[in-house]
């Protein structure tokens, strides 16, 4: 039979997904105990929006949110072009798919984005024990799942002004943990507490500085589906 | 893009004072052998001595980064055209090499085709594109 590709494989661009669309966005240091960080409200003020309007009106804002920060609001996905300050009252957007309701409201975690990076390296590891749980049966021999110790590893160029990388180091500076959220291009995320395993910088005369961290994860992942 | 270029130009021009050649244009007025421009040195001249020659269009390495962003290095290349008699000298190698560390140099030795030259890539600053 002639090699076909196309009949014998189905390739097809939406069986795969490159990393171009890759987020990782932070939040902490976290109050020691906490795994969820404090959320902020967004509230509409804004009584004439329309389907593809770029911009939104809010009550003023309590928290920074910066550019591709997304939240859902009224029943639309709002994802920010622009970043906003404490007290903004203005959030630039994409294009809006619709109408929505004023006065409505959303209880966001404020994340900040970690810049410095292109590369993750996830792995999910789990803590196993060998032996007999019940003894005289050889079915029930094997090894037994005790705990999960997932990391996440970074890395990538260094940009001198990235939050998110400050707060990775403040939490390590401070043995506390952040909040993460790793989201793939297509929308698959992973979310969950974690510490700050190390950090690294690497330094080269006429190369780019690099960056790095591992992310050990503190307990269980939250796994969310592309929608 | 040209603003790096531009100061690899005006650069070289003050570091090589000493030892650059000169044009002489068709209006005969002479001028510093010295060509920065997207095109190739204007034939309407005649040069003599060392001449450089600095291209405005940049080599481009373009990396990929987390939140749509990439990081782009550039490199400009500058040539060394030795019209002259005497050698380039290695003092004058080792100023360019110390004005623009981050650099890569090779030779290319006079042949009955072309005259002694040396081509430097020189490495500008990254710049990130958000």
């Amino acid at each position: 039979m002639p090699l076909n590709a196309q009949t014998n494989y189905g390739f097809s661009s939406a069986d795969m997904v490159d990393g171009d669309y890759n987020q990782l966005w932070v939040a902490g240091p976290l109050t020691n105990g906490a795994k969820i960080p404090a959320t902020a409200t967004i509230t509409l003020n804004d009584p004439s929006v329309a389907a593809l309007d770029t911009s939104i009106i809010v009550t003023a804002l309590t928290v920074k949110l910066f550019k591709f920060f997304e939240f859902t609001l009224g029943t639309r996905k709002v994802i920010l072009t622009a970043d906003a300050n404490v007290g903004a009252t203005t959030l630039n957007c994409e294009p809006l798919s619709g109408t929505i309701t004023n006065g409505s409201t959303v209880n966001v975690i404020p994340l900040t984005p970690v810049l410095s990076i292109n590369t993750e390296n996830y792995q999910g590891t789990t803590n196993v024990t060998r032996g007999l749980r019940n003894f005289g049966s050889p079915t029930e021999e094997g090894a037994d799942p005790t705990s999960n110790q997932d990391q996440l590893t970074y890395s990538g160029y260094l940009i001198t002004a990235d939050p998110g990388l400050a707060i990775l180091r403040a939490a390590r500076q401070s043995l506390q943990r952040v909040y993460f959220e790793a989201i793939r291009s297509d929308g698959y995320r992973k979310a969950g507490a974690a510490a700050i395993q190390s950090i690294n910088e690497n330094q080269q005369v006429g190369a780019k500085v690099q960056s790095g961290f591992t992310l050990a994860v503190d307990g269980a992942i939250t796994y969310t589906n592309p929608v | 893009m040209s603003e790096a270029s531009r100061y690899v130009r005006d650069t070289l021009e003050v570091l090589l004072s000493e030892v650059l050649g000169r044009y002489t244009l068709p209006t005969g007025q002479l001028a510093p052998a010295i060509w920065h421009g997207v095109k190739p040195p204007s034939d309407d001249r005649t040069v003599t001595g060392l001449e450089v020659i600095v291209t405005q269009t940049p080599d481009l390495e373009v990396t990929p980064m987390f939140f749509r962003q990439a990081a782009v290095d550039r490199s400009y290349q500058v040539r060394l055209v030795n019209h002259g008699d005497a050698q380039i000298s290695e003092e004058t190698i080792a100023k360019i090499v110390h004005a623009f560390i981050d650099c890569s140099v090779s030779s290319l030795p006079a042949s009955s085709f072309a005259p002694e030259q040396y081509v430097f890539t020189l490495n500008a600053q990254p710049i990130l594109v958000r």
